[in-house]
Formats: structure tokens, sequence, C-alpha cells
């Protein structure tokens, strides 16, 4: 029977706190009591799921990185707004996201090009250029097969790979329940197996 | 449906995390960065009420009506020459967060031939008084690869920033404006064999 992925450094409870430490929603009241290292601390603990959340929307590292980070700051501008602090997670998905389809809108010919300095300034940093050509060819396999899930599948599978997730942790943020998300992994994870393998 | 453990993983599971992992962990450290960068900055602005929001709204509003005529300032006043310096190609660029006004501003500026990154950004207002806006818009051109020293070949970025500053006296509606062009020529190494 087909796997829901675990991987071996899976933390249970990647997005909750350790026990001295302050919740998210603690975090969320001190920022908008004027706590700026608070939003630092949440930074630290979102910044590699909401750069999942991204990738999975842009296909692009670097395009990610910056959707992330002007999500961040508008995030910590907006940060007023939240009315239920338990929700930040779910909360700055939705500003990844959204600022991740804009950064997608106004890039498509930025990222060729930048794909193609990126290209140029890499040329010689790898020993073994048949190795390089091979892994470039299965990326690119790769990401073909990711491009053909449908976007909260793929959410799904970068927070686990990436981050490693737990399938409760990843319905928080995606608004789903953790049933709701072992299927989608399931059936994502067998896709992308018949694709690839 | 089970829970495997970590010893049933298969290369396929291997394979799928380090791809992500190639292609994200290069841009953790950004958002800190740019988050510092915002809150400390001269252009910080703090989580705001409604009702703060509201008022700056209004003067986002009055500075997009303004920002297209600042943008062909750009093209008409001599930019301070920043200093040539050469870097050696890194992934991690900490760019200013994306505009606010991308809607308002909307027209990009002409293609230019080599362009590799164009972005215009933050309006922000500040807690001082009277100063109500600010407005950077920024892009790289890439102006492909020279050679200097004569023998390193080196790609040649120009950065152009635009920075602009308009500060409202509310009681008697005068509106102080300050334009500020800035041009930096960046040289990236390329790994030679």
């Amino acid at each position: 029977m087909p796997s829901v992925y675990h991987p071996a450094t899976r933390r249970e409870t990647a997005l909750e706190p350790a026990v001295d430490e302050p919740s998210d929603d603690e975090l969320v009241r001190r920022v908008q009591a004027g706590d700026r290292e608070a939003f630092a601390e949440l930074i630290r603990r979102f910044e590699r799921p909401a750069l999942a959340v991204a990738f999975a929307v842009l296909a692009d590292g670097e395009a990610a990185g910056d959707a992330v980070q002007g999500a961040f700051v508008r995030a910590w501008q907006k940060l007023a707004d939240l009315r239920r602090p338990e929700r930040f997670g779910a909360w700055l998905c939705g500003i990844v996201r959204n600022m991740a389809r804009d950064e997608k809108r106004r890039c498509r010919r930025e990222l060729r090009v930048r794909a193609e300095v990126s290209a140029v300034a890499g040329r010689g940093g790898e020993p073994d250029p048949a190795a390089e050509c091979s892994r470039k060819e299965n990326d690119q396999q790769l990401a073909a097969a990711l491009a053909q899930l449908d976007e909260l599948s793929r959410t799904a599978v970068t927070l686990r790979y990436y981050e490693g997730l737990s399938s409760k942790d990843i319905g928080g943020l995606l608004e789903l329940s953790p049933a709701a998300v072992d299927m989608r992994l399931l059936r994502a994870r067998q896709f992308l197996k018949e694709r690839l393998t | 449906m089970e829970d495997f453990n970590s010893d049933e993983h298969e290369p396929f599971d291997s394979r799928v995390a380090k791809y992500l992992s190639r292609r994200l962990n290069p841009q953790t450290g950004r958002a800190q960065a740019a988050f510092r960068s915002a809150a400390t900055g001269p252009s910080a602005r703090q989580p705001t009420s409604p009702h703060r929001r509201r008022w700056f709204g209004g003067a986002a509003a009055l500075a997009a009506a303004a920002a297209l005529a600042m943008v062909m300032v750009l093209g008409q006043r001599r930019p301070e020459q920043g200093p040539a310096r050469v870097v050696e190609p890194s992934p991690a660029v900490v760019r200013l967060p994306p505009t606010l006004l991308d809607d308002e501003l909307g027209k990009q500026p002409t293609p230019v031939p080599g362009e590799v990154h164009v972005e215009q950004a933050a309006v922000t207002a500040r807690a001082q008084p009277g100063v109500v806006e600010e407005l950077v818009r920024y892009r790289t051109l890439d102006e492909g690869i020279v050679v200097i020293d004569g023998r390193r070949p080196v790609r040649k970025l120009r950065r152009q920033w635009l920075e602009r500053v308009t500060w409202i006296d509310e009681a008697s509606g005068a509106r102080l404006v300050r334009i500020v062009p800035r041009e930096e020529l960046v040289y990236v190494g390329i790994p030679v064999n």
C-alpha cells in the first residue's frame, strides 16, 4: 500500500514552540503591542513554511524568496487587522499565496532572464558536467511533474518534503483537516512516482 | 492509512526533498533581513490601526497620482554615479518589498534590452509629523559580460534607484518633495576554469 512520506527528521510539532517559548498567538499579541523582536521570532518560525507555500505557486526558488520577504513585511504592516492571533499561520499563508501570485503575474519575463543570468554565473562550479547535466534533467522532470498537481496538493507536498511538517501542521496552515492533507499527499506521491520512476 | 517510518522511504522521497532544499535553502534569511530593513530603516511603518490606515491610504492615493510623473524624472535627471564594485555570485539578494502601489503605478518603464530586474517599492508613512510618503523605485540592468583588469570576465549590472519623499503640512497644505536618483555599477565575478 502506498505511503505518505514522513521524513526521518520530521518534527511532530514543527510549528509548535518548546515549552519555555512563547506561543505564536502570544508573539502576535506582543507585535500588536509594538514588540518588533516578537515579529522577528515569528519570521524564524514561519519562513521555511512560507517559502514552501510560495514555491508551490511560483516553481522558482528566487522568486519564492522575493514573495516571502515581501509577504512578511506586509504581514507586519497589517498585523493590527488580525483578530484571531491563533490563526497567524493560516493568515500568513494567505498573504504569501497572494504575493506569490502577484509575483508570478509580474515577473514572467523577468524569471526567464534571471535564469539565464544564473546559468552564466554558475558555470565552472560543477566538477562533473555529465552529473550536472543529469541532475538538471532530473530536476526538470520533477518540476514538470509537480506542475501537474493542483496548487493545494503541491503546497502540501512542498510543506511535507521541504519542512517535514506533520499533517496536522499542514492542515492548520492550509485550513484542511489532517485526514484531507493525508489524502492529498497520498495521491500526490502516487502521481509523482508514476511519472518519475 | 499507514504511517510509515523513515526506513521505508524510497530514493524518490529523498530526491524530492533534495530538489526542494536546493531551491529554497539559499532563500532563507532574506525575510529577516527585509523585515529588519523595513522595521528599522528611515521608512519604517508600525502596524497601524484602521483609522490611521485610512488617512495613510488617502495620502498614498495622492502619491500614486504623482508617481507616474516621477517615473519620467528618472530619464531626465542625471543620476549620482556610485562607485563600481566587484562582488562574487550570490543567490541571496535582499530586495525591498514589492510596492503597495503596483496597480496605481501600473506601467513599468519601457523594457530595456538586458534588463534583469525592475521593481518599485515601499510606499510608507512615518511616525514623525508631516512626513507622509516615501516611494522607492529601482531596477537592475544587465549590460553583459565585460573583462576587467585585462583578464577577469565579469557580468556588468547597473542598478538604479529613484527615491521620492513627500512631506505635507496638514495646516497649510504645503507640499515639499525631494527626489534623489542614484546609480551603482556592480561587477559579478564569473568563475572560470
